[in-house]
């Protein structure tokens, strides 16, 4: 049986990747995906916490640098470094629970803990495009993009009217059905292309292909079809 | 420390080395020019030494100097000697907010009232256009008697970057005080205000439990769980803390910004809704509407017409034209009948006199009017002259200009205070230097100084030949102007002398002070003790922090606003018996005058503009017509009314100017054109409503004036 070995890779410094340059505020963006996934590894949640605290000391103390990640992905790099770190702990705990079978099952592609951080990093990512939605309101006067789409998405079977009608009691004035139509489309695009830009800060060196792929991978494609 | 002692930086003499942060080490210093103690923070070389932070470092201190807040400690100097970037800034002794945490939790009520006061001062940070990040126990400085202030504002973001992208720090460093760090620090992500909220929640947390949301010690750890774990239940630390309180907590502590609080002023109106519980409040910090409540004299309730309009009770204050006929309902001297007999005449009576004046007799009425007292006293700042045959309003239009008439010789320090002398030929001034000099209008030369005075004089009062003035030194001077050596000195005061008024009569003279407000009688044999009206250390309406003071034109009552109680306030003169107080959530009344002859005064606010308060109808109006959020939000130090009783005068922190306000027209302030570029904080009228003195200076007391300003009224019609 072999494991990533993200130990080795941890020892060694590149700048060719951005994020690399300060990984801390790296992992404390996706910090809600790790904890996820130890948890979904080790199962007990004193010990995750403890797998937890040495995953920190490792990224504190040696960086990163992802020279073996497959396809590119800080994603697979990551969830590498964390696995590795939860193995090495359960093995360290000498339980009887813990067999070669289990540590085995843990790198399937289709674990649980695998599905888990998928789900959360997802999850990650889309509140983060949406917090840089907001902010892109909050900094743009008149801007509506961030309460448009936050409003479609709370309730997306109403219809326009009913938006528009809405939205207009929010900001003080009318809002016509057309005019609504026309900010939520203007906000989605906007929203496209957050997700993209976020989803390409995650991958090294990044090709079109590159990409789709991570987005298809992280069904977020239908989110952004047709702004691409 | 020894070796560090007797180090001078430019006119800071280090004395003693207080302590030492991220940002450097603070010393305890005296300003060898002004003679005072201050804390001068030097910034660490490997800092100073970039000349694209220091840069920043300088533009973004001045801004946050430029800021004057009762809740932030005031940055009195920013500089650079010798490649060593400091900041001077205003001695604390009191300790801080972590101090308090060695000893335990708080109680919650003390936690609330210590992160709102924060709060209200971040709100400041925030509308100047900076955020605070690094709010933590620490950083909340107390003084004596309760007054809480924020430090170290403006500085975090040195920190951060040295030009708007590049990090300044070597990568893995991390600055900044990770237990009450943002999610968004931790992540290095853009930030906004909403930042500063989630560490005030933080901070709020750990001063209700004793310890933080996220104690781990070691700080990657620390941040990991600020990213990733819920904000903790503190109840489950202390059962004892109210649901509200846990409310806030959660709000600011949000993970996502949208969840959070909008504004530092939305979260203060939840942390005063909490320390008044039954009092609806906006989102603005303001009182949500309420109807208008009966009120007993004594009563200590926060009441609005609407959201938008915090302090006010009825809408409109008068139509441009209409007669205000007013009187008194209790305490009624002989004026005051005169006024009801009047009044008891009825709308008839009213009506006609309406349409005399609209058909243009009131312009004689008020001729005689300005003609009329020939010996009524000085206006001192805050205060109004009594006019026993003013008439009613005369809404004939005139327009009303200043003139100046005297630029008298600039001053090296803020001249906080003038009073005309009670002939008008001379006046009375004093400084921050501790100078208290009179004038000669006529030469523009100081006639003589008056001794015995120390420290720096913040307020300064004359009528009926008596002359007072306090400031830094809790005391105050009482001279006979014919004197130059004190008559009487008052001293235990608990706090620096805010705000001084002598009554109309000479008879009483009242002092506000950072900590009370007492009321004296004034005879031959000096001041003599009636009554301690406010006192922090009893639970009376007026505590803290008392900005003006002024009698009513009858000497019978005396009005006070106080800042931090965010309170107005009236009480019997002879007695001191409290006739009436109105509070207000969020904000803070600043000056105050009675309009003469007339049961009313007149206070301003920091951001809703300027009120009148009619006492008899116990009702609260704005001066200025439309909303709130029209007005200009001004820290206005003294206003006082023209002996027409029709225009108000104002002056405070906007580069020197002078505000009229019409009282009946409900216009936007007029203003003098010949702004100084500092602030105002003297203002005294003449006897006769044709001369204006004004005084201040910059708020480092670097340079003051004294300007005599000439009222000139020209009819349009």
């Amino acid at each position: 049986m072999t494991y990533d070995t993200p130990k080795s890779v941890l020892e060694q410094i590149s700048t060719c990747w951005p994020m690399i340059n300060n990984p801390v505020q790296f992992v404390m963006r996706y910090a809600r995906a790790i904890r996820k996934y130890v948890g979904a590894v080790v199962r007990d949640s004193e010990h995750a916490e403890e797998v937890a605290q040495d995953f920190l000391v490792q990224v504190f103390s040696q960086g990163f640098c992802p020279q073996n990640v497959s396809r590119g992905r800080f994603r697979d790099y990551l969830k590498s470094a964390v696995r590795y770190v939860a193995i090495s702990h359960l093995r360290k705990r000498r339980d009887s629970t813990v067999t070669e079978e289990m540590l085995a099952s843990l790198i399937q592609p289709d674990s649980e803990a695998d599905r888990a951080w998928s789900a959360e990093w997802r999850s990650c990512l889309l509140e983060r495009v949406w917090q840089l939605l907001e902010l892109y309101q909050r900094e743009s006067s008149g801007n509506l993009y961030y309460s448009v789409l936050s409003q479609y998405a709370a309730d997306p079977d109403s219809d326009s009217e009913t938006h528009a009608a809405r939205l207009g009691k929010k900001i003080g004035h009318s809002v016509r059905a057309d005019t609504f139509r026309q900010y939520l489309s203007r906000a989605r695009r906007h929203f496209a292309k957050l997700i993209v830009e976020e989803v390409r800060r995650t991958l090294q060196d990044p090709t079109r292909e590159d990409i789709e792929q991570e987005l298809i991978d992280l069904e977020l494609m239908s989110q952004v079809r047709g702004y691409l | 420390m020894a070796q560090e002692r007797d180090i001078q930086l430019g006119k800071y003499q280090l004395k003693a080395r207080l302590g030492k942060g991220g940002m450097g080490v603070v010393y305890l210093a005296t300003d060898s020019r002004l003679k005072r103690d201050v804390a001068v923070k030097i910034l660490p070389r490997s800092l100073a030494s970039n000349p694209v932070a220091v840069k920043r470092f300088l533009r973004e201190a001045r801004v946050a100097a430029s800021i004057s807040h009762p809740s932030i400690v005031t940055i009195h100097d920013v500089d650079q000697i010798n490649g060593q970037c400091f900041l001077v800034m205003e001695l604390m002794t009191g300790g801080t907010a972590q101090d308090l945490l060695q000893r335990g939790p708080l109680d919650w009520k003390e936690a609330t009232r210590i992160i709102a006061d924060t709060c209200h001062g971040l709100a400041a940070i925030h509308e100047a256009g900076l955020i605070h990040r690094d709010i933590k126990p620490s950083n909340i400085m107390l003084a004596p008697k309760g007054v809480v202030k924020l430090a170290d504002f403006g500085l975090a973001k040195l920190t951060d970057s040295t030009t708007d992208s590049k990090p300044l720090t070597v990568s893995n460093t991390i600055l900044g005080t990770p237990q009450f760090m943002s999610p968004e620090q931790c992540q290095g992500d853009e930030l906004d205000s909403r930042c500063d909220l989630y560490s005030l929640g933080a901070t709020y947390f750990a001063l209700l439990t004793g310890a933080a949301p996220f104690p781990d010690p070691q700080p990657l750890q620390c941040m990991f769980a600020h990213c990733s774990t819920p904000v903790p239940d503190p109840r489950k630390q202390r059962s004892e803390i109210p649901a509200e309180c846990v409310d806030i907590i959660m709000k600011a502590m949000a993970k996502k910004r949208a969840d959070r609080f909008e504004s530092a002023r939305e979260m203060l109106a939840a942390l005063r809704a909490c320390l008044n519980p039954g009092q609806a409040v906006s989102t603005d910090g303001g009182v949500k509407a309420s109807g208008t409540p009966t009120l007993s004299p004594g009563d200590s309730m926060s009441f609005g017409a609407s959201s938008a309009e915090p302090w006010a009770t009825t809408s409109p204050l008068v139509n441009p034209g209409q007669t205000t006929v007013i009187m008194k309902t209790e305490g009624a001297d002989a004026a005051a009948r005169k006024r009801m007999i009047l009044a008891i005449s009825g709308g008839c009576l009213a009506l006609l006199i309406g349409l005399l004046l609209w058909s243009g007799v009131g312009r004689t009425n008020s001729g005689q009017a300005e003609t009329g007292p020939s010996k009524l006293g000085n206006v001192g700042p805050g205060n109004s002259s009594p006019r026993p045959n003013r008439p009613i309003h005369n809404p004939v239009k005139q327009s009303l200009r200043l003139e100046l008439a005297a630029d008298f010789p600039a001053m090296s320090t803020q001249v906080s205070g003038v009073a005309f002398a009670d002939d008008a030929k001379s006046f009375f001034s004093g400084t921050m230097e501790g100078t208290v000099q009179q004038w000669n209008i006529a030469s523009r030369q100081p006639m003589r100084s008056f001794a015995g005075v120390k420290q720096g004089i913040r307020a300064i009062a004359a009528r009926h030949n008596w002359l007072v003035a306090g400031g830094e030194a809790k005391t105050v001077w009482l001279w006979n102007t014919g004197s130059d050596q004190p008559r009487a000195t008052l001293t235990n005061f608990e706090g620096e002398i805010s705000s001084l008024a002598i009554s109309p009569d000479g008879k009483k003279l009242a002092v506000g002070t950072y900590s009370e407000l007492k009321l004296y009688q004034l005879n031959d044999t000096g001041p003599k003790l009636i009554e301690v009206l406010g006192k922090s250390t009893n639970s009376t309406v007026i505590c803290y922090m008392v900005m003006s003071v002024a009698f009513s034109s009858d000497s019978q009552w005396i009005a006070a606003t106080s800042w931090t109680d965010k309170a107005v306030a009236v009480w019997n003169a002879e007695t001191g018996a409290l006739r009436d107080v109105k509070r207000h959530q969020a904000d803070e009344p600043e000056g105050i005058s009675f309009i003469p002859d007339e049961d009313r005064v007149v206070f301003a606010t920091q951001h809703k503009g300027l009120y009148v308060w009619d006492l008899s109808q116990a009702t609260i109006q704005p001066v200025e017509a439309g909303p709130p959020a029209n007005r200009k939000p001004r820290v206005v130090r003294t206003l006082s009314v023209l002996p027409d009783g029709q225009t108000i005068a104002a002056v405070g922190e906007w580069g020197g100017l002078i505000s009229l306000y019409d009282l009946h027209q409900k216009t936007v302030p007029v203003e003098n054109s010949q702004a100084t570029g500092t602030s105002s904080y003297g203002l005294d009228i003449s006897v006769d409503g044709t001369l204006l003195l004004l005084s201040g200076g910059d708020k480092d007391h670097r340079k003051g004036f004294i300007q005599l300003w000439k009222v000139v009224r020209e009819s349009s019609e």
